[in-house]
């Protein structure tokens, strides 16, 4: 009959953990609950309204926000329709649509957070590599050495140890301008791929088909210059600051063991620290040409480098002038097959036009013919792979 | 129906339901699986909430059912809290042992054994404070549970009784199971009604022993099947040590035996695993009352071959129906003798841990 109506119910009151029987008045904004004997017990306003889940006895369980866990049971058919008409939301199913929504918050949220992973980790790692002790960053390296020790050839014959010194004196010219936070050394391998890095701690690695593959001195220290440019930065200890960051940031989203998401953000990490080592192969690149023109040795060497990178890349349509080797080729399909946001070096075409584009002054020849002699038979000793040697050619460039 | 008041005392014994179906558990799975593609699992406190309330409201005392009153943010919350201030130093601690100090050096293995009995610690300790979170967010006519007690000295006896355990091959294990979940248990309170636990590890000796008997006749069976499959020219012959060669062609039938045995021991843990369950089950008091599981081997095996199949054949996604599966099978085999006097029970006082979980969910043991 509208307003006034009383119904019964049982009303558990958080205090203990008997069934009270009450008195339920629908209140113009609120629900009032009173004992047998009149004196309210609670009094909850609709909007606070909780509907949880009925048990077997039928009845229609309400809980209030505020009101902690006490719970009222309504089994009175007309009371729930009374209900009904006041709190409408309590009946509402949760549709299709709110999943979506819910569903929807939660994806943008991720992309956020994924988003932040991505431009943030980086920049910490920049920031991070500051507090990394140098006596760390020596230990780190020389752990990493003494683990490829054995499965990498190092060429330590006396050929090399005597091309290792004529490079050691390269460097120091190439160092002169600058503060290099860690101490250098050079040290040649046949691995079979035409590369060079810099190991955390200092420690540059030239493979020797790379040096086969070069054709004049200016593009050892071109080489050299890069990554000399990475040392100084600490660019492999930063490297693995963020590695480490992305996947303690995948641990700290994923938590221990959810297997659908884990490709995902691995493939996201990837993406990002690829794109990060681009940058740092940028910087690289830039300290490189600074060395170099201190020094006065030209950057057309390095150009020459990458504009064969380029070629074997992208190779020209019928260029029988060079013999190719089966190695080569496989490097180059896997180079170009590469499309730029999956490499971890910029393009080789624009290293190269960057570095023509260098202003430069020359001084005296990155090394002498003997020298260069010397340095081109490293590794000798060592089992050839496949790769076969080029022809060398003095770089009229010097 | 329920009584009130001054009936309570001549009121019939409380009967233990589970009205779950397996139909929402499934249609509940799909829906997580599908948030937790969309979010990167981000989603996964929010569904392992409903997962709860669904299981918790599907349990009923005298038709009434129990309710779980936590939150999925209350889980996050919990979560990135023991991911920051917790697994992140203990991670830059292992980073920092592995290459900060010589390798094999006194002072690496010395940090490295810290770190790992931190590590270990630190798991036991948020499995406590885990049941600590849910059963504070368990709610029965209006009055919720708790669990008292330290996490810390609850970490300490579990490192210690593995510790023991290993020193004697394994046989204290029936010991040490007793002693670990009496801790946990005698602390649960329902109201300001403290739980007993009453289960002696003698209970369970007879099964265990049994479990290690036949999980030894059924590996030293398959040890002999695979031997007797070698080929003649692998068998030795006095002498000449093996080349390189020969080890590696040893290696398919090594690993045939590890992985035959490691299956028959599991399966010969499930006797012991059994009787555990139905003492454990059986052990619990409120009062006077007492609650006792029905369990048996055969429906016990069925439950837990049923699950590692739905488990393995879904990749994960079928957990809650997993889930739902282990409490229907306790909670319609669960039985009360005696009375639980409801109206002698006042409101909890304990512990009721704002944010939850954080630790087990970083570790991995969120899932239940």
């Amino acid at each position: 009959m509208g307003e006034g109506m009383v119904y019964s119910g049982l009303f558990f009151d958080g205090r203990s953990a008997t069934p009270h029987e009450v008195r339920v008045l629908f209140c113009p904004a609120s629900l009032s609950i009173s004992g047998a004997d009149g004196t309210e017990l609670a009094n909850w306003r609709y909007g606070s309204l909780i509907r949880l889940q009925s048990g077997k006895d039928g009845g229609l369980r309400l809980g209030a926000h505020g009101a902690g866990d006490a719970r009222l049971v309504l089994a009175d058919k007309a009371a729930i329709k009374e209900l009904r008409t006041r709190v409408p939301h309590l009946f509402a199913r949760r549709g299709a649509t709110t999943v979506l929504r819910r569903a929807a918050i939660f994806a943008i949220a991720s992309v956020i957070i994924i988003g932040a992973l991505y431009v943030g980790v980086p920049r910490f790692a920049e920031r991070a590599v500051a507090f990394v002790p140098i006596s760390f960053e020596k230990r780190v390296g020389e752990q990493i050495f003494r683990s490829v020790e054995s499965s990498w050839n190092f060429c330590t014959d006396e050929t090399d140890t005597a091309a290792a010194t004529i490079v050691g004196g390269l460097v120091q010219r190439l160092l002169a301008g600058t503060k290099s936070p860690l101490p250098v050394s050079v040290h040649f391998t046949n691995l079979g791929i035409e590369n060079a890095f810099a190991l955390p701690g200092g420690a540059i690695v030239v493979t020797r088909q790379l040096v086969a593959s070069m054709e004049g001195p200016d593009e050892l220290a071109g080489v050299l210059a890069h990554e000399l440019g990475h040392v100084v930065e600490r660019h492999a200890m930063i490297g693995m600051i963020q590695s480490v960051g992305l996947s303690v940031a995948a641990g700290v989203f994923l938590g221990g063991g959810s297997g659908s998401g884990e490709w995902m953000v691995s493939a996201g990490s990837t993406l990002a620290t690829l794109s990060y080592s681009r940058r740092l192969e940028e910087r690289a690149d830039t300290q490189a040409f600074v060395m170099l023109r201190t020094a006065g040795i030209t950057p057309l060497g390095m150009a020459a480098l990458f504009d064969r990178l380029e070629a074997k890349a992208h190779p020209p349509a019928k260029d029988k002038s060079q013999k190719e080797s089966p190695t080569a080729d496989k490097n180059a399909r896997r180079e170009s097959s590469i499309p730029l946001i999956l490499s971890s070096h910029p393009l080789s075409a624009d290293r190269a036009n960057l570095a023509r584009h260098q202003k430069w002054k020359l001084g005296a020849p990155s090394l002498t013919a003997k020298q260069w002699a010397t340095v081109k038979g490293v590794c000798a000793s060592e089992k050839t792979k496949p790769t076969q040697d080029k022809k060398t050619k003095t770089n009229g460039k010097g | 129906m329920v009584e009130t008041g001054e009936r309570a005392a001549a009121a019939p014994p409380l009967t233990v339901d589970y009205t779950g179906r397996t139909g929402p558990f499934i249609r509940l799975s799909l829906k997580i699986f599908l948030l937790n593609v969309v979010t990167l699992t981000l989603y996964r406190f929010w569904g392992r909430t409903e997962v709860r309330r669904l299981l918790w409201s599907s349990i009923t005392f005298n038709g009434e059912p129990l309710e779980y009153t936590g939150t999925g943010f209350q889980l996050f919350v919990g979560f990135l809290g023991a991911s920051v201030f917790i697994l992140l130093p203990l991670g830059v601690g292992f980073f920092a042992a592995q290459y900060g100090l010589d390798p094999e050096s006194p002072e690496q293995i010395a940090l490295f054994l810290l770190l790992e009995f931190f590590f270990f610690l630190l798991l036991f300790m948020g499995i406590y404070q885990a049941w600590r979170y849910r059963l504070s967010r368990t709610v029965f006519r209006s009055l919720r549970c708790a669990v008292t007690g330290s996490s810390l000295s609850y970490g300490l006896l579990c490192i210690g009784w593995i510790v023991a355990n290993a020193f004697t091959f394994g046989l204290l294990t029936p010991v040490a199971d007793v002693r670990v979940m009496k801790r946990l248990a005698s602390n649960i309170t329902f109201g300001d009604q403290r739980f007993s636990f009453e289960a002696q590890a003698r209970q369970l000796y007879g099964s265990f022993l049994l479990s290690v008997v036949i999980g030894i006749i059924l590996f030293t069976g398959i040890a002999a099947a695979v031997v007797s499959t070698f080929p003649r020219d692998l068998l030795p012959s006095g002498g000449a040590a093996p080349s390189a060669e020969t080890i590696e062609r040893f290696v398919p039938y090594v690993l045939a035996v590890l992985f035959g045995g490691i299956v028959a021991m599991v399966l010969a843990t499930l006797f012991y695993q059994e009787r555990r369950l139905r003492v454990f089950g059986s052990a619990f008091r409120l009062g006077n009352a007492k609650l006792l599981l029905d369990a048996h081997f055969i429906s016990y095996v069925r439950l837990v071959l049923g699950n590692v199949l739905l488990i393995a054949f879904t990749l994960g996604f079928a957990v809650p129906i997993a889930e739902h599966r282990i409490f229907r099978y306790i909670f319609s085999r669960l039985r009360v003798e005696g009375t639980i006097a409801f109206d002698a029970i006042g409101p909890s006082t304990g512990p009721r841990p704002r944010f939850g979980e954080g630790l087990a969910e970083a570790f991995g043991f969120g899932n239940i």
